[in-house]
């Protein structure tokens, strides 16, 4: 327990400072991001365009920062899963599945933010600030615990032997 | 051996977990409002504290008809100067909702689950004075051209514990009690510690031979 605790503080650190070094690094997660939201709101007929991190369409134009992104999310999670003790395989799965899930309840995040914009404008800060962030938070918790029974039962445990959790 | 507190992570569990964090982020969603600023006049008064003991000159207020925070320099002559007016605390303070929702979710006992709440109040508490102070403190260093190599790290670690930092305390405290299982403890038959007819300590409310000593174990052993 304490190897989990320690190998998931020094990878959060690690990952916390490599993030904050490198603006060039920020500046293409940022413009990526915004490019798949334009993608994703031309899906639904708005005409979106991305410009380095400005997305503009006939719904609703934002500016992607870095909050916006996933990255903290996913380095919350990806520390946690490889701190977990289950076999190699597992957590390679976990961050093979994880990255790609936060991935898109970010961009489902987003799209949403923009008809919340659109159509209830005086509930974007809510939203945006409370609403979602805190979503975002909840929803990379449930997924590390799922992740934790699927592949804990795949490849620990005996079939239908279930995970003991000392409480 | 298996433990007495022990509990079953089964998908009943995962799925209570899930559906109890709806209604429990709702009730603390309801709370917030009421409790952010009782505590974040705790977390001000740690900040301020800090500040004093320190001898940094700056001194923090909640901001006049906001939810922000008002910084002011103290200047030699007695006086005070306004440095910044900063939104930040209201994103940095989410996590006094975000953490009871996540350990009140657990599924855990809930004696444990209040222990462990208590004890992540006090971490989070901690954890805000230290950020604000720190945020705070930076921002002054930035205005004076005085950044150090750690400056960016901690504004950027500052800007996103807020929410994030409650998901690192929650990984934190309740990591151990996903563990057992993944370090292959789940339990095997014919253990000494359970007698075979007993019930089962999972807490199923069937018997131990029929549950967790159970068929299809044999040979895992802790």
């Amino acid at each position: 327990m304490l190897r989990y605790w320690l190998t998931f503080v020094v990878l959060l650190g690690a990952f916390h400072a490599s993030l904050t070094v490198g603006e060039r690094f920020w500046a293409a997660v940022d413009a990526g991001t915004a490019s798949l939201l334009a993608w994703c709101l031309s899906l639904f007929g708005h005409g979106a365009r991305a410009h380095r991190a400005v997305v503009t369409s006939s719904l609703y134009s934002v500016t992607i920062v870095h909050e916006c992104t996933a990255v903290h999310p996913i380095a919350i999670f990806t520390s946690a899963v490889i701190a977990y003790p289950l076999a190699w395989r597992a957590r390679l799965l976990g961050i093979a599945v994880g990255i790609p899930a936060l991935l898109i309840i970010n961009q489902v995040r987003l799209v949403s933010l923009c008809y919340i914009g659109r159509w209830y404008p005086a509930s974007f800060e809510t939203a945006h600030l409370l609403v979602w962030q805190s979503m975002i938070v909840l929803l990379t918790a449930l997924l590390f615990v799922v992740w934790i029974l699927i592949a804990a039962r795949r490849y620990e445990a005996p079939r239908g032997a279930g995970v003991m959790l000392r409480s | 051996m298996m433990s007495a507190g022990a509990t079953r992570l089964t998908a009943r569990r995962v799925l209570l977990f899930g559906l109890r964090l709806l209604p429990l982020f709702a009730f603390f969603l309801w709370l917030y409002p009421k409790l952010f600023p009782v505590y974040s006049s705790w977390v001000l008064a740690g900040v301020n504290a800090g500040y004093r003991a320190w001898s940094v000159p700056l001194e923090v207020h909640p901001e006049q008809g906001g939810g922000g925070l008002t910084a002011y320099v103290s200047l030699p002559d007695g006086g005070s100067q306004l440095l910044v007016t900063d939104h930040t605390p209201e994103n940095v303070l989410l996590s006094l909702m975000l953490l009871p929702t996540l350990v009140l979710a657990t599924p855990i006992e809930l004696r444990k689950r209040m222990l462990l709440l208590l004890v992540g109040l006090a971490l989070m508490y901690f954890m805000h004075v230290l950020c604000l102070g720190f945020f705070f403190r930076e921002l002054l260093r930035l205005r004076l051209g005085q950044t150090g190599p750690f400056s960016n790290w901690f504004l950027a670690w500052i800007l996103t514990s807020g929410q994030t930092g409650s998901l690192v305390l929650w990984a934190l405290l309740t990591g151990g009690c996903w563990f057992p299982g993944a370090l292959g403890a789940i339990r095997f038959r014919g253990s000494n510690s359970v007698p075979r007819n007993a019930a089962c300590p999972c807490g199923s409310g069937r018997k131990y031979k029929r549950c967790c000593g159970g068929t299809g174990l044999e040979g895992r052993s802790t």
